[in-house]
Formats: structure tokens, C-alpha cells, sequence
């Protein structure tokens, strides 16, 4: 049961009124000199118990008239299939209909019910109900999901609205709900009076579709309570989608792409297929990379992809909904020109196992633990004749040297741009030599002497120099050293690692700085395990890699994407206005100017890869669904502020909600025969 | 004179009344004695001989004729002393919302009819008015002019105390002889059980008794609306109660207390009639002298 005027209900409590005014205000009999009272009496004693029962009844009586009054007043409908049926008595029958069809086209729609999609059910549900519709009744149309679209107007043409709805396919966008209703109800209220008035949602009450509706809905705008708000509901079904794609660029200077799944019910994602586009200019063939998904990642082995890889990431296999299980791709990102570092070492012990030179050659070797193919690196002595540090991309001094020539070298090479990483603490040294005070001198610090003791790593908190990456797994105190180099004027440095002392006493321990083109690293101990045992610690591994990173000024993957109806910026080497052409995965062409190397790209209505084209140039970016919003996770809403139609009978429960019976006239005659009987009751009583 | 008017006197003397009524006694008056033969007798009837009759009131003639036994019967004219006593309670003050008079002033009223009644006959009529003050005493005089102080006397008199105290009722009894004859005017109003004891107490005594029982037609109807307070005029006791609920089951009830009523005397040989005091006095008259 339902009330069209619920406030009236709490008047209620006059119920009890009759009882209390019994009580309160029971009148006084009048006195009456009798002859003799003995009869009366005897009566009297005969008659208590009915007349107990009487009065009882009588105040019972009072008490439902003025309840059936109440309730009257409130205007309960109740909803029941057989009544429905008596059309004669219905709530509002004779009073033609304006109904609301709703139509949700967000992307969750698409999912599988029973054999097609959700929207088409909720279609064909569409098409029994009007078929239900008589001649003076009339419907509108409205599209809606994160945004609303046309429909069509009021028409009684319910044969051309079904074949309206059918037509259409859902989008990719999400759910607002408050959007679609305001505009129902706006619609409604200008419809004539003395029509019966509806609203049928035809959506699966997404959850997401709720971010943003009032907790109470007659806080909508033109709302009406007494139109009827009906909809559908669907059946949680598992799905899984690609949530997110993230390019980076590995230690080695190679091309990492991460994909991360999202999951409601499902496998939490299983195999995945990566396929990048080819690229004849560039002399890139088709590729697929597989992966598999593990805790919701996968990270695929892309770098071999080249330079601006584009392309798409999908899941193997199908679940309820397939338009998600595919995610694009478009980063800008060369691979570095020539990853080829020089390491630099004094004689050939530091090469020797614990050496200074040893484990910078294994990371090399070995990798950097995420980059499948290691950056080359080219070990040298400095005593060795005709290294050109320019042939290099980044040059790693295993020790400072002792050679004064090196000095101006390697200051010129940081100046033109080249990247230098100082191991500071020499191998067999006791205090810094004159060549290396030089070094310092040139890099702008002052040697201060080595220190001696136990000191361990700390990282700086706050420091954006690893990317974010914070060594969470790693224990960065147990990495320990016995010899620092004490530097001065450090204050032109990031320092993203300290040592500490026993005593607490913190001393840079890893410091960075721009000088002139060039990036420069100085580790102020050494990588002899005689003097500190980092290198032989599993942070040794990914600290180089991050290190090798700043070296090479290594730009981190720009995605060239936009989310579905965003607007998408690219951007041109030439600054003059040009015609750009993009091409949608649909094949349909648009066209927009660029000026001043940008152009703005709206058409956006669809997931995939847009090509643009403005010769000589031409890109590729693309457009995924937003997945922020919930839409793939397919919750429905549990309590949605709509009355839900059951599938299998969704006309008559149509039928039922919109025509319950309005039962207050019948409260009324019974609030009127309540207090007839009252009324009799009360004089024979009295 | 507040009942008897001299209006009502000469209608009372134009009532023509003839009872059968068979008592004992040498007073003159209009009723006749079925006695034995005897002086101033007329025939009056013969009958059958039984043993213990006198024999010298025997047939002889019959006897030779039939050669059965019979005994002849004469009736002999003789003055009765009737003895009306008037219940003078409290409840015999009530008065209905719809009556002209209290059942007090309809039975006086009545009771100075029937002396009047009497005296004109030739009998003696006394009245005794029995209430809570005690005895109002009227003595048996057949002179019409006694009726005066009668009708001063209980216009005077208030109603008081309980309905029909069982030992003033007792030693009047026994004081009647055989000539008299105790006409009760009383509402009778008291428990059934009681009234049994009252019919047995006159049925007892030598005289022939009558009854007389007033009514005020409220005490059926119940005419009052709303609940009402009852308040029992003699004991004070008190019961609420909506008429209108009870209306219909106290008339059940009364009319069979009347019927008990009725009974009771019925059973002890006493004649009673009753009457509510909406009847005009006249009528209720006729119909009572009926039953002498």
C-alpha cells in the first residue's frame, strides 16, 4: 500500500481522542428521587456485562471512525492485481495517461540479459507496456545517460515510439539519473490537468547512476508525487574490464605497458592480448603481445614497440559485457637514441667481484630487473686513450679519478647535456685525492674528508626523484657504509637518500643537480662491498635503474588519449593554421583547424583509436571509456526510488502500480458507518 | 376539602353497587349476611344437609318430598366495617414527570372515595394511614361528616419512612373482626419475599382484605434520557444507569414483579387491583368496588 498525502498520516494519533475524552470528560448523570430501586437493581445486575460491552464497542467505534478518517484523508492506494482488474473501481481510471519512457543508453546497457542485451529488454518491455495504452493516452520519449538526448515528443503513436526505441543502441557513456528524472517530471508538468501521470525507467538502476541524487526525491526539480515512477532492475552479472593503461619507461630506456583489470564478480581479468598498430613509416609491423593478468595487473613486454606505440589491450574471452574489455592506447615516447653508457674505473681490481666497478657491471648485464633488454654499457679504465665521452649517452665514474685531465672532461660533457654519476668513495683510498677535490670543486662542492663508522640509508621523504617509487619493499637501513665522503655546499642538490650515523646524524648519501645541459649523480660512498654493502642489497637493482633513468634524461610516455565524449588537444610541430582530418574507428571523417600547433577534437562518442592527419604530420590518440564512474561494475542499485516491474509480468505490474486502488472513498464510508453505529449504539446505551 | 369535592360526594352516592360479599357481624348496612336462620331473615337459598349443621334449620317438607336432607339459608342485611389503610412511605411521594399527582394524592384521593363509598352504603369506613411518623388514625364512623376531618387529616399528613412496617401492619390485623374488612392502598413496592409475608399477615386475620395497588406510570416507563443518578426515595440507595439501555428488560421486569404481586395475593385470597395514577380516579373506582 501506498499514500498519495503520507503527512496526513501523522494525525493519526487522534485516534485515541474518543478514549481520552471518555476518560477526561465523562458526563455527569442526573439525579433522579426514586420510588424504590430494587428492580432497577435487579436489571441492572442482569444487564452489566452487555452493557460493559456496549459502552466498549461504542468506544471502539469513535476510535475507527476517526482512524478511517485518517487514512481517508491520506489517500492510500493499494496496489493488488485482482482490484487492478475491476477497472470501474481503479485509482484514476477514466483519466487518460501521459507516460515518460526514459530510455537509459549508457554503456552497462550493452550488457547480456537472457540472450540480448539489457537495453533491448528493457525495449521490448517497453513495447508490451504501450501496447497496453489506449487511445487517448499518450507517451514521450526521452534518451538519456550521463547527458540527455532527443527522443521523441508526445505522440500516441505508441507503434512508431516502440520502433524508436528499438533502433537505438546504447552508448558509451555512463548513468545520471537525476538528469533524466527532472527532465520527466519537467516534462509532465506541462501536461493538462486531469491526467493520470507516469514515469517508466527503462534502465537497470545502475548503482553509479545515484552519484549526485538527493537523499530524498522530492528534492527533484517539477517533481510530482503523484505521478507513478516505475522501472526495471537486472540481475547482478561478473564482468570484468580493463580498467587502466600506463605507459613508463623502464631503467634501460625501454617501453613498459601496464594494464590494470577491474573486476565485480568476475576473474579479476585472466589472459590479455596486446596488439599494437603498425606503423609503415616507421617500419613497425602489427604486433601482439600476450600477458595475463595477476592481483588485477599485467605488464606487458612492449619495448620493442618503437617510438609513439599505439594500440589496444584486450581481454581474451567474453563476459556479460564486452565493451569494456578492450582498452587504447596512444603514447609519445622515442626510445633514447643511444643507450650506450661508459662506466669509468681505476685499475682492474674494482672490476674484480666486490669491486667498485663489479656490480655496476652486472646491473648492466643483468638488467635492471623490469627492463627486458639492458641498456649497453661500455667499461673502461681511465687510463685507457681516445674515450670520447660524447660517443656516450651517460658516463658512470667508478671512483673518482686520478687523472686531473678527466676533471675538465667530464665537466665539458655535463655541460653539453651528457649525464654523470660520481661514486664518490674510491677503492683503497684514505682521503681524497687532489684530482677528485677538483672533481668536486667543478661539480660546485667541497670535499670535506672521508668520514669512517657505521652509517645506514634513509630515504628523504618527499622526494619525487624515484618517480614516486618509495622502496616500500626494500628494508633501506640494513643497507649500510663504513666510509662517506663529507661534502660542503650541497644546498643546489636534491638529495633523495641520507645516511645516518649511530648517533642519528644525517649525511647526504645520494645527491642530484641540473649543471648547464647535463644531470649529474654523486653517491658519496662507494660500491666496494669492503666499504658499503649496498650493491649487494635487492634495492641495489631498481636504485640503479632510477639512477641509469636520470642519466639518460629519459622522458617519461605522454598518452595521447581522451576519455569518450571528452575533448581530446593535439598538438602540431607547425604553428600554422592547418585542416586536420580524423578519422573515427568507424571510419566516419571529421575535420578540424589547428592554430598555433593545437587543435581540439570533440567527436569523441566512441572508444578506440582516432587517427588525425594534417601532412605532413599525423598522430594517432585514443579514446577509452571512463571508467570513474562505476559504469562496468553492473551494481545494481538496491532500493532504487522506483517502483521495479517484474520482468516476467512487467505490463500487469504496470498496470497494478499505476492503477492501485485509491481507497479512500471507501474509507470514508466506512468512517461514516463507524460513526452511524456509533451514533446507535450511543443512544440505546444511553 | 382537597379530595373529596363536593362534586365527587354526589357521584360517589349515584354509584350503585351490590356485593355479594358474605361476612359475619349485626351492624346495619347494605350488604347482605348469608346467615342461618335467624331473626329479619329472608330465603335465601337451600343446600345439602352436612353433619354438624343445625338441625332445626332442616326442610322437613323437602325431606318427605325427596327423602333427602336439606338445609335452608337466609340472608340477613348487616353494616361492615371497613378499615382502609393507607401506606403513607416515602415512595408513595413519587410523582412521574408526566403525572398530575403523587401516588399518595391518588390513593387518598381514592381512599376518601371508597369511605365516602362506604358511608353512603349504610357501612362504617375508617381510615389508618400507616408512615414513618407512625399511625394516623381515622376511626370507623358511618356519619358522612367524619370524611371532613379524613380529608384535612391526610392532606396534612407527608410520606416517611419504609413502605408497609410489618409490625404496625401485624397488631392492626389482629384487631379486625369478623365484620370488618381491610381495604390496603399501597404501591407495594418491596421485595417479593416481603410481600408474601404481608399477603399471609392479612390472609391470616379474621377479616376479608383488599387491595388497592397505586402506580405512578414512570415506574414502568422509565421516561428519563441520558444516564441517570436512581435514588431510593426510603433507603437512599443509589444506582446509575442509562433508561434507555435498561428500558425494555425492566418493563420484562416489573410486569413480572406485578404478576408475582398479584400472585402472592391471589394465592392468600386477597383480592387486589392495581392502577397508575394517569387512570381517572373514577374509573379505577368503579373498576375496584367491582371486586366487594
Amino acid at each position: 500500500m501506498r499514500f498519495l498525502n503520507p503527512s496526513i498520516l501523522w494525525l493519526l494519533p487522534l485516534g485515541a481522542l474518543p478514549v481520552l475524552i471518555h476518560f477526561i470528560f465523562s458526563l455527569k448523570p442526573a439525579r433522579i428521587e426514586f420510588s424504590s430501586v430494587f428492580l432497577l437493581w435487579s436489571v441492572r445486575r442482569a444487564r452489566r456485562r452487555p452493557t460493559r460491552l456496549l459502552q466498549t464497542l461504542i468506544l471502539l467505534l469513535r476510535c475507527l471512525a476517526v482512524l478511517a478518517l485518517v487514512f481517508a484523508f491520506s489517500k492510500p492506494v493499494l496496489e493488488s492485481g485482482t482490484l487492478s482488474r475491476l477497472a470501474g473501481f481503479a485509482a484514476g481510471a477514466g483519466r487518460p495517461l501521459s507516460l515518460v519512457l526514459l530510455a537509459d543508453r549508457s554503456y552497462s546497457m550493452s550488457a547480456s540479459f537472457g540472450g540480448r542485451t539489457r537495453y533491448a529488454f528493457a525495449a521490448g518491455t517497453a513495447e508490451r507496456i504501450l501496447g497496453t495504452l489506449g487511445e487517448k493516452d499518450e507517451a514521450a520519449l526521452v534518451f538519456f545517460d550521463e547527458s540527455l538526448g532527443t527522443g521523441a515528443d508526445w505522440t500516441a503513436d505508441f507503434g512508431a515510439l516502440s520502433k524508436t526505441l528499438a533502433a537505438a543502441r546504447p552508448g558509451y557513456k555512463a548513468t545520471d539519473y537525476r538528469k533524466a528524472l527532472e527532465k520527466a517530471y519537467g516534462l509532465l508538468a506541462l501536461r493538462p490537468a486531469g491526467r493520470k501521470k507516469a514515469v517508466l525507467i527503462l534502465s537497470d538502476s545502475a548503482q553509479n547512476g545515484f552519484a549526485g541524487f538527493p537523499k530524498n526525491i522530492s528534492a527533484l526539480s517539477a517533481y510530482d508525487p503523484q505521478a507513478g515512477l516505475m522501472g526495471l532492475s537486472f540481475a547482478q552479472s561478473p564482468n570484468s574490464w580493463i580498467r587502466e593503461l600506463s605507459g613508463r619507461q623502464d631503467g634501460a630506456g625501454g617501453f613498459e605497458l601496464s594494464a590494470y583489470s577491474g573486476s565485480e564478480g568476475g576473474d579479476g581479468g585472466g589472459e590479455a592480448a596486446l596488439s599494437a598498430l603498425p606503423s609503415p613509416s616507421q617500419g613497425r609491423a602489427e604486433k601482439t603481445i600476450t600477458g595475463r593478468f595477476r592481483n588485477g595487473a599485467a605488464v606487458f613486454d612492449s619495448g620493442t614497440l618503437g617510438p609513439d606505440p599505439a594500440g589496444r589491450v584486450e581481454l581474451a574471452g567474453s563476459d556479460a559485457l564486452n565493451s569494456d574489455n578492450a582498452a587504447y592506447f596512444a603514447f609519445q615516447w622515442s626510445a633514447p637514441s643511444e643507450p650506450k653508457a661508459l662506466a669509468l674505473y681505476n685499475g682492474e681490481q674494482a672490476l674484480r667481484p666486490g669491486g667498485g666497478a663489479y656490480f655496476i657491471k652486472k646491473f648492466f648485464e643483468a638488467g635492471s630487473g623490469r627492463a627486458r633488454r639492458p641498456a649497453r654499457a661500455e667499461f673502461l679504465q681511465y687510463s685507457e686513450e681516445r674515450i670520447r665521452l660524447g660517443d656516450y649517452g651517460a658516463v658512470i665514474l667508478a671512483g673518482p679519478p686520478d687523472d686531473a685531465r678527466w676533471t675538465k672532461a667530464v665537466k665539458d660533457y655535463l655541460s653539453a647535456g651528457g649525464g654523470v654519476f660520481l661514486i664518490a668513495v674510491p677503492d683503497g683510498r684514505e682521503s681524497p685525492g687532489r684530482e677528485q677535490d677538483a672533481l668536486c670543486k667543478a661539480f660546485g662542492l667541497k670535499c670535506g674528508g672521508f668520514s669512517d663508522g657505521k652509517f645506514s640509508l634513509a630515504q628523504v621523504r618527499g622526494s619525487a626523484f624515484f618517480d614516486g617509487e618509495d622502496f616500500s619493499g626494500f628494508d633501506l637501513s640494513k643497507a649500510t657504509a663504513r666510509r662517506i665522503l663529507l661534502l660542503d655546499g650541497a644546498s643546489g642538490f636534491e638529495v633523495p637518500w641520507n645516511f645516518k650515523d649511530e648517533a642519528g646524524v644525517s649525511y647526504p648519501a645520494l645527491l642530484y643537480k641540473r649543471q648547464g645541459k647535463g644531470r649529474l649523480l654523486v653517491w658519496t660512498s662507494s660500491f666496494d662491498l669492503g666499504l658499503a654493502d649496498l650493491p649487494a642489497k635487492p634495492v641495489f637493482a631498481p636504485f640503479m635503474a632510477f639512477n641509469v633513468k636520470k642519466l639518460f634524461a629519459l622522458a617519461a610516455p605522454a598518452s595521447r588519449s581522451a576519455p569518450v565524449d571528452g575533448l581530446y588537444e593535439g598538438r602540431l610541430k607547425s604553428g600554422d593554421r592547418v585542416r586536420v582530418a580524423v578519422t573515427a574507428p568507424d571510419g566516419a571523417k571529421a575535420y578540424v583547424f589547428a592554430e598555433g600547433g593545437t587543435f581540439k577534437y570533440g567527436l569523441t562518442s566512441r572508444p578506440g583509436l582516432y587517427r588525425w592527419s594534417a601532412p605532413p604530420e599525423a598522430g594517432v590518440f585514443a579514446v577509452n571509456l571512463d571508467h570513474r564512474k562505476g559504469e562496468s561494475a553492473l551494481l545494481a542499485s538496491k532500493n532504487p526510488p522506483w517502483r521495479v516491474l517484474r520482468p516476467e509480468e512487467p505490463a500487469a505490474d504496470f498496470k497494478s502500480a499505476l492503477y492501485g486502488v485509491e481507497i479512500s472513498q471507501f474509507l470514508l464510508f466506512l468512517a461514516l458507518a463507524f460513526f452511524l453505529a456509533e451514533f446507535m449504539l450511543s443512544r440505546k446505551a444511553l | 376539602m382537597k379530595y373529596l369535592t363536593p362534586a365527587a360526594v354526589a357521584r360517589i352516592k349515584s354509584l350503585k353497587a351490590r356485593t355479594s360479599f358474605k361476612i359475619g357481624g349485626t351492624f346495619e348496612g347494605r350488604h347482605e349476611t348469608a346467615l342461618k336462620k335467624g331473626s329479619s331473615q329472608e330465603f335465601s337459598q337451600y343446600r345439602q344437609y352436612a353433619r354438624g349443621d343445625e338441625t332445626r334449620f332442616v326442610d322437613w317438607k323437602v325431606y318427605a318430598r325427596k327423602e333427602r336432607l336439606f338445609i335452608k339459608e337466609f340472608s340477613r342485611q348487616s353494616a361492615v366495617k371497613f378499615h382502609i389503610i393507607l401506606d403513607a412511605s416515602r415512595s408513595m411521594a413519587f410523582k412521574g414527570p408526566a403525572s398530575a399527582e403523587s401516588k399518595w394524592d391518588y390513593s387518598a384521593r381514592l381512599a376518601l372515595y371508597l369511605a365516602c363509598f362506604f358511608i353512603t352504603g349504610g357501612d362504617y369506613a375508617g381510615i389508618t394511614a400507616v408512615s414513618g411518623d407512625g399511625l394516623a388514625r381515622f376511626k370507623p364512623s358511618n356519619d358522612l361528616a367524619s370524611l371532613k376531618d379524613m380529608d384535612a387529616g391526610l392532606a396534612a399528613l407527608r410520606p416517611s419512612g419504609r413502605s408497609l412496617p410489618a409490625d404496625k401492619l401485624k397488631s392492626g390485623a389482629a384487631a379486625m373482626g369478623r365484620n370488618w374488612a381491610a381495604v390496603l392502598f399501597s404501591d407495594l413496592l418491596v421485595e417479593p419475599e416481603r410481600l408474601k409475608y404481608l399477603a399471609g399477615l392479612f390472609s391470616s386475620g379474621r377479616m376479608k382484605t383488599f387491595v388497592f395497588q397505586a402506580l405512578d406510570r414512570a415506574e414502568l416507563d422509565l421516561p428519563w434520557d441520558g444516564c441517570a443518578k436512581f435514588s431510593d426515595m426510603e433507603t437512599g440507595e443509589e444506582v446509575t444507569l442509562a433508561p434507555a439501555a435498561v428500558r425494555a428488560a425492566y418493563r420484562l421486569e416489573f410486569s413480572g414483579w406485578l404478576k408475582r404481586a398479584a400472585g402472592a395475593f391471589s394465592a392468600s385470597g386477597i383480592k387486589r387491583f392495581a392502577a397508575f395514577t394517569d387512570a381517572p380516579p373514577f374509573v379505577s373506582l368503579e373498576k375496584f368496588i367491582k371486586l366487594f
